[in-house]
């Protein structure tokens, strides 16, 4: 799993790549949310434009950091979901924590109409 | 040409000097820590391995005793028969758990011959010893695995009986423990509440949270009749144990034989089906809910009451099956589940979620499954609702 990070009008974005299963890779993504939370983050979007596959443990860990962020005040964004992930949100019925959105720009624009 | 070069080697080994030097560095070079001692026990050889094992240098173990390896943990008894065997001119075989120089106890295959001169009487002691801590570990392991997988398979075979209602379930785990359930719960007023659950992940942590899951299911759904309110219950509880980003799906459904109507409340749980007596999807039983385990303060209610009736099928099932791939990487999906079902109508309910893993197994390649498949059927039975009504 690859993940590159960028700020676009003060909002975090984490271009996600490769997958996002059981074990190291959904530990890195857990610590990389971790790591811009404790840096001050408070506007957090991960691009999941590049990810292949999420499986059960994958969506429990981007669970996990949006409860963090909530738990600090910031709020944390999905963009560039796929069709079987965001199946996966509607049967989890996890689409109702998560704000999803088509793109990152959308996902970006989405911070500065509530600021 | 072969014939010639055996000769020459065999002429080659039968030369004292030549079949010395081969043997010394057959015992030097070989992987096992071999160790020469003298009639009285002490050190007079050891080989590298030796040294690379225990850690102790040939400096320091020559003119000592293998007591120098000893561990602590066999009794004098051990010594004294071992002792006793070889000084009858038995070889010793046996495991002895020895100590390496760090302080590090390993377990070690042991062969300890005697060596005598041309009089017969013993002269030296020789020990072979091979490290099989690993293998030790692992056998362990699998030990504790294995009676996890027995006690596992026990919560498994739950069978329902319920009156007008052929009902079975079947769960078969990728690995030697799952995180898929399924069980069977009646209720005080004689309803029957039937589970089905995927912890997310697999193998042993998996297994843990299935148990503790089905544990907390079973008590509450005797003290609380309506399904949202376990499942409320059951996610308070697992909030405060389950590890960062762990989640449990699970489906309960509540079969009331009297007035032959079923409710139902899913916490994140793929899609279940009930079928009309032609095979035909007549409800899809929607996730009510986010899985158990993720909010604190996640509520579920029960789906509204759904009447059966005679020839109606229930399909609960995990990911297991739906996901299930073929070599192309397309999945089995509930269609094929639910085609299969709809073949199959006249089949018993064991006969259908035997069939349905039989088919998800074909269809995946045969091999070993990914993930643990999981089907339960419950069937409105026409005779027996026949028999009653």
């Amino acid at each position: 799993l690859q993940i590159k990070e960028k700020q676009i009008n003060g909002v975090s974005v984490l271009d996600l790549a490769g997958r996002i299963t059981l074990g190291d890779e959904s530990n890195q993504v857990y610590l990389k949310i971790k790591e811009m939370l404790g840096k001050g983050a408070s506007q957090i979007v991960l691009n999941l434009a590049g990810v292949r596959h999420i499986d059960s443990a994958g969506l429990g860990t981007l669970v996990s950091g949006y409860t963090s962020a909530q738990n600090l005040g910031a709020t944390l964004k999905l963009a560039n979901l796929t069709k079987r992930f965001r199946e996966l949100l509607n049967i989890t019925k996890l689409v109702t924590i998560f704000e999803t959105y088509d793109n990152v720009d959308d996902a970006v624009k989405s911070f500065a109409k509530k600021a | 040409m072969a014939d010639l070069e055996r000769a020459g080697i065999q002429e080659q080994m039968q030369r004292p000097h030549g079949r010395y030097d081969q043997l010394v560095r057959a015992v030097e070079q070989t992987a096992d820590s071999v160790v020469i001692t003298n009639r009285q026990g002490v050190i007079e050889y050891v080989n590298p391995a030796f040294e690379e094992t225990t850690g102790y240098s040939a400096d320091e173990a020559l003119g000592r005793t293998p007591r120098l390896l000893k561990s602590g943990l066999h009794d004098e008894q051990f010594y004294k028969e071992l002792w006793a065997s070889l000084m009858a001119g038995k070889p010793f075989r046996g495991i002895i758990i020895n100590r390496k120089k760090s302080g590090q106890l390993y377990w070690s295959a042991q062969t300890i011959s005697s060596m005598k001169d041309e009089n017969g009487e013993i002269t030296h002691f020789v020990s072979v010893l091979k490290d099989v801590t690993e293998l030790r570990k692992q056998q362990e392991q699998e030990f504790h695995l294995q009676i996890a997988h027995e006690i596992q398979e026990r919560l498994n075979t739950t069978v329902a009986s319920l009156p007008g209602f052929d009902i079975a379930g079947t769960v078969c785990s990728a690995t030697l423990t799952g995180g898929d359930y399924f069980d069977f719960i009646v209720q005080a007023d004689g309803c029957l509440c039937v589970a089905i659950g995927d912890v997310s992940g697999h193998g042993f942590g998996a297994a843990l949270v299935m148990a503790e899951t089905r544990a907390y299911v079973r008590s509450y759904a005797l003290l609380e009749s309506d399904m949202g309110a376990i499942l409320s219950r059951v996610n308070s509880a697992l909030v405060k144990d389950l590890a960062r980003g762990q989640y449990v799906t699970l489906l309960l459904a509540r079969l009331d034989p009297r007035n032959r109507l079923v409710q139902y409340a899913s916490a994140g749980h793929i899609p279940c089906y009930l079928l009309r007596p032609s095979g035909q999807i007549g409800h899809v039983m929607e996730s009510t809910g986010p899985p158990l385990g993720l909010f604190a303060g996640s509520q579920f209610c029960s789906s509204p009451a759904i009447s059966l009736d005679y020839g109606e099928t229930l399909v609960l099932l995990t990911d297991g099956v739906t996901e299930a791939a073929n070599e192309d990487e397309a999945q089995f999906g509930a269609d094929r589940a639910l085609e299969f079902i709809k073949c199959h109508l006249q089949n018993s309910a064991a006969e259908l979620v035997r069939g349905i893993h039989e088919t998800v197994r074909a269809f995946s390649g045969g091999g070993p499954p990914s993930d643990d498949i999981t089907s339960v059927i419950c069937k409105v039975s026409l005779a027996a609702m026949g028999a009653s009504a």
